[in-house]
């Protein structure tokens, strides 16, 4: 595998549980050394999409490749370098957090624990049984991070956690990334990482990808996607005649009054908002451009992919 | 192999616990055994329950620590954390197989072994005993345990699995047993059996272990059951004639000029009188015919017999399938079907009989002084009546009877004080102890009266010489004069 190789890559590729679609024809790449952040809501396709990609799950159509390797000939020994955090993940519940470290540490040629259970503040005698679900996933994030996986895939980790321990997880990650950069800078490690709290992802994710109800709506890389976005607000003359007009199809969501317009602007970037405004409607008194948050943005499209499905049903 | 190694210290680690129990289970089991041994005629002591109850528990134990031992790495579901590990499936598959070896088989044999030992037999003089109570055990409890265990993904469900399958197997075998009598098996069915289920049981714990792919394997395993069903009753029921026929050409050639002969002698009339047992099984009536076997001298003797006939009458013809038939002193018992009765009318019928046997000739025989307590051959051990078990000498061998016994020697008429004696005998056949957690087969000696201490026992085993197949043909019978009543 070269530096300019995707770390992940799918072509259509879906997954269908007796008549329902989990996922739709996927085509995705996920860049070497980005952070990726897989975001939708519960039951989008994310676990699905997930376990798919590390051969947990056999596609209904379509193929994928990780790190170079078919996702369907993923072996045991490709996950030396694979790590994977899920929420759902069953641990040896018997096994104290040094006994685990201890156990998988021959199954690694690159272990190299160090410091990291003393950094999350994991206690090394406690059993796996007896930790809250933030130590768990100290545990599980720790168990991964000592390898130094070039690829590490997260299935919602921070979910149900409090921020104490989410920025603890954050900065583990990030840490290992910034270490992982240093070491190598032409392919550093990359992370896949899905959630449904917009927030929690939106200060470190380099790209996005968002799914809806098994279907991929965009994906691409965070700084495209604010400057792409943006909220617009036309103040109109109220005593000026109404005219009809059909909006383009970057307008997302619009609603309007006597006076005012409102819309998202899917591609602002490309496009002059102020002139193609004024082009379609007549009597503009104000233009007002605000970026938006991922959350905003996540919203709108997701009201949007369900007006359109309204209207076509 | 590394990778095996440290998967297996793992689950020593995990499951010492239930080792420790497992061990103190078998402890208890070599101990209270041997003792229960002494009170085989009283039943329902405190030592007898107890020892009923360990053959619950252990094979209960095999169940929780098969469970266990499998379920640490379950194969079933997507959330198990060893999944996106760098496990290889043959490390993990060979892991589990040495647990099982060195966890749950080895030291059963060693109880076993310390049974044995307590019965002054010579373990190694029954290496083969003990080899075919671990392969057999293998194949009825630890491998299916194993596979049910690779096919679910908890105790209950895992239990569930075998208990279905057990009733499936007992239903379907009390249905299709009730009504055909009984039928000659096929020579090697256990051995066919064997290779088949084993191979098949095998095949689908690699291809689960290989490919997790739950749905096809379950699907196999439950194949693999009905085919056992299929397998039990085709083979060893004797219902695949052609399988049996082809047994009786291959194995069971035609004596024409040989020393032994079926004989019908019509003047006689066996005993018709069946006492307390069936005269008929199903729409079968028992007969027992005027032929006897000449030839074969005193001291043969005659193993395997197996008979065929036909019956033909106006209007009918009948072919029975080959059934077990023991040719006794003065008469040959067989199964006939009502029909034929019905189509004779009381009149006259042709019948050809068929009959296949294995001849045995006597060893060397071997002279055993009664004692208190005294070795008999055949790795066997025997002892004088006790306060407890009853009024016969009763023996008892490791594993197996391999082969045909005759004993012969004195009896008291009624009390070894009276000074009356008579020849007494008796026979042994081969015997296997089967897959019970006592390895031991306890035979009490009825030689026709009371053995004496100090009387000389003469022990006469009987090898296989040769099999053969001898026809008879009556062209004229009347079937009714030998119907059981």
């Amino acid at each position: 595998m070269t530096a300019a190789t995707p770390a992940i890559e799918t072509r259509g590729l879906s997954k269908t549980f007796g008549h329902t679609e989990a996922l739709a024809p996927l085509d995705l790449v996920i860049p070497r050394g980005s952070v990726f952040a897989l975001v939708g809501h519960n039951g989008a396709g994310k676990t699905t999409l997930i376990k798919l990609l590390l051969n947990i799950l056999q596609p209904t159509h379509g193929s994928a490749t990780v790190l170079g390797e078919s996702s369907a000939a993923l072996t045991g020994e490709s996950f030396t370098h694979i790590g994977y955090v899920s929420e759902n993940q069953e641990f040896p519940e018997w096994m104290t957090v040094q006994a685990m470290m201890n156990y998988l540490r021959p199954f690694y040629p690159t272990w190299n624990i160090g410091d990291l259970l003393a950094d999350l503040d994991l206690p090394p005698d406690r059993k796996v049984k007896q930790l809250s679900r933030g130590m768990r996933m100290k545990v599980a994030l720790a168990s991964v991070l000592a390898f130094r996986p070039p690829l590490i895939v997260m299935d919602e980790p921070f979910s149900g956690l409090d921020p104490l321990v989410r920025d603890e997880l954050i900065k583990a990650l990030l840490d290992r990334m910034n270490d992982e950069y240093e070491a190598n800078p032409d392919s550093g490690a990359t992370i896949l990482i899905s959630s449904h709290d917009l927030a929690e992802v939106e200060s470190f994710a380099t790209h996005v990808a968002f799914l809806h109800q098994g279907k991929l709506l965009f994906a691409e890389s965070m700084a495209t996607l604010i400057a792409r976005f943006r909220e617009v607000t036309v103040t109109l003359d109220p005593s000026a005649r109404s005219t009809s007009f059909t909006p383009p199809t970057t307008w997302l969501l619009p609603e309007s009054t006597a006076s005012v317009y409102c819309f998202i602007h899917s591609n602002a970037e490309a496009e002059n908002v102020e002139q193609q405004v004024e082009s379609l409607l007549p009597h503009v008194i104000a233009i007002q451009s605000e970026p938006m948050t991922l959350r905003t943005i996540f919203l709108a499209l997701a009201k949007s992919s369900q007006a359109k499905d309204w209207s076509r049903a | 192999m590394i990778q095996s190694l440290h998967i297996l210290r793992k689950d020593l680690r995990h499951l010492w616990l239930d080792l420790l129990l497992y061990a103190a289970l078998l402890i208890a089991s070599s101990i209270v055994t041997p003792m229960i041994w002494n009170e085989a005629n009283i039943s329902n002591t405190p030592l007898q329950l107890f020892a009923a109850l360990l053959k619950v528990l252990i094979p209960l134990m095999w169940l929780i620590l098969i469970s266990r031992l499998i379920h640490d790495e379950a194969l079933v579901g997507d959330t198990q954390f060893w999944i996106t590990r760098p496990y290889r499936w043959t490390s993990l598959l060979s892991a589990k197989l040495l647990f099982l070896l060195l966890c749950v088989m080895l030291p059963f044999a060693v109880m076993q072994w310390a049974l044995v030992l307590q019965l002054s037999a010579n373990p190694l003089h029954t290496i083969s005993g003990q080899l075919l109570v671990l392969l057999s055990t293998t194949l009825i409890v630890w491998l299916p345990f194993t596979v049910a265990a690779s096919v679910t993904s908890v105790v209950q469900r895992m239990f569930l699995w075998l208990l279905v399958i057990v009733i499936v197997w007992g239903a379907v075998l009390t249905a299709l047993g009730s009504a055909v009598g009984p039928r000659m098996p096929f020579p090697f069915a256990p051995e066919l059996m064997a290779i088949v289920i084993g191979a098949l049981l095998m095949g689908t714990l690699i291809y689960q272990f290989s490919s997790r792919d739950t749905r096809r394997s379950r699907i196999a395993f439950v194949a693999t059951t009905v085919l056992f069903v299929v397998m039990f009753w085709s083979l060893e029921q004797g219902e695949i004639p052609g399988l049996v026929n082809f047994s009786v050409q291959h194995h069971y050639p035609l004596s024409t000029n040989g020393p032994l002969n079926l004989v019908f002698n019509p003047s006689a009339v066996p005993s018709q009188d069946a006492g307390t047992g069936e005269h008929t099984i199903g729409k079968l009536v028992i007969a027992r015919l005027p032929i006897t076997l000449q030839g074969p001298g005193p001291i043969t003797q005659l193993d395997h017999q197996n008979v065929s006939f036909t019956i033909d009458a106006p209007g009918y013809h009948y072919t029975s399938p080959w059934r077990p038939a023991d040719l006794l002193d003065d008469n040959l018992m067989l199964f006939l079907p009502q029909g034929a009765l019905h189509a004779a009318h009381g009149s006259n019928v042709h019948m050809h009989i068929s009959e296949v046997a294995q001849r045995l000739m006597p060893g060397t025989p071997q002279m055993v002084t009664v004692a208190s307590e005294f070795r008999v051959p055949g790795n066997g051990s025997c002892r004088l009546p006790s306060r407890l078990s009853g009024d016969n000498v009763s023996c008892r061998y490791p594993y197996e009877i391999k082969l045909r016994t005759t004993i012969q020697g004195p009896v008291a008429d009624d009390s070894c004080s009276s000074g009356s004696a008579h020849p007494g005998m008796e026979t042994l056949g081969t015997r296997f102890s089967g897959n019970g957690l006592d390895p031991t087969i306890n035979i009490p000696l009825r030689l026709g009266g009371k053995i004496c201490p100090g009387t000389q026992l003469t022990f006469t085993d009987y090898h296989p010489a040769e099999n053969f197949l001898l026809e008879l043909d009556i062209p004229s019978i009347s079937l009714d004069r030998y119907l059981v009543r």
